[in-house]
């Protein structure tokens, strides 16, 4: 991974860019990035648990399965922090070249099922999706373009 | 990640700190599965656990499956709100047993 963070102009506007391999030691340099660029931006520690968490399912996901194993690959990872008056509003952008896939048009698990039925699959999207307020995909020259957002409020 | 265990009255407590996530699920499939295939009676402590990702769902998920398949028992007790959270949106709160505190975990073990 090689960190650029880059501290856009406008005063209240950070933004994070980095670009992240597919080992697991890449993609925990990664998450602690984001988890310390939140942080910076004002997030409070649960928050930027929540994002890392969002985060880690959705960069865990592209490191496994966008590329067929074996091949050495790198995506990309934005994040931008945004001091609004309604609160902090933080977007993370992903972008890799690997295998079509909609995050956001998969079966959701069924979280009814008794325990013998339970499955794993699937869990990490529905974190994503139930821990973020909108989730925007598009496939774009021949790139996986997925984007998260959410606003943690203040008080005026 | 890290777990240290005791004994006490005929239940094993794990009690856990730090994050169970994609980096430490292996280790804690490891550590948090081994005496419920044995058929023993688990609580696992996690008031020091800030993070659980699906991946650490997964390991909760298979202690809960080796306890029944094996006449065993897991019960958690002492997660954090987030925590809390993510048991509670993935529907895991309502397949795994779940308690405020240690003593009402060790009576749901019969301890």
């Amino acid at each position: 991974m090689r960190p650029r963070p880059s501290r856009c102009s406008a005063a209240e506007v950070a933004a994070l860019r980095l670009l992240c391999g597919r080992d697991a030691a890449e993609v925990t340099q990664a998450l602690d990035a984001i988890e310390a660029h939140l942080l910076d931006a004002g997030a409070a520690a649960p928050e930027a648990m929540q994002l890392r968490l969002v985060a880690e399912e959705i960069v865990t996901n592209i490191a496994r399965c966008a590329w067929p194993e074996g091949d050495v690959r790198q995506f990309a990872v934005e994040l931008a922090t945004e001091a609004r008056p309604d609160g902090l509003h933080v977007r993370m952008t992903t972008v890799d070249d690997g295998m079509p896939f909609d995050p956001t048009n998969q079966p959701p698990p069924d979280i009814d099922a008794g325990l013998d039925e339970r499955e794993v699959g699937g869990l990490g999207m529905l974190l994503v999706r139930e821990m973020t307020d909108g989730q925007h995909y598009a496939r774009e020259g021949g790139q996986n373009r997925f984007s998260v957002e959410r606003l943690f409020p203040r008080a005026a | 990640m890290k777990v240290t265990t005791e004994a006490k009255g005929g239940v094993l407590i794990h009690r856990i700190s730090g994050r169970i996530d994609t980096a430490t699920s292996p280790e804690a499939e490891g550590k948090l599965t081994a005496e419920v295939k044995q058929g023993k009676r688990v609580a696992l402590d996690m008031n020091a656990v800030a993070y659980v990702s699906s991946a650490g769902l997964r390991v909760v998920l298979m202690a809960a499956k080796l306890a029944k398949a094996n006449a065993g028992a897991v019960v958690l007790f002492g997660l954090q709100p987030t925590v809390r959270e993510v048991f509670a949106i993935s529907g895991f709160d309502r397949v795994v047993a779940i308690r405020e505190d240690e003593a009402a975990a060790l009576a749901v073990l019969g301890s």
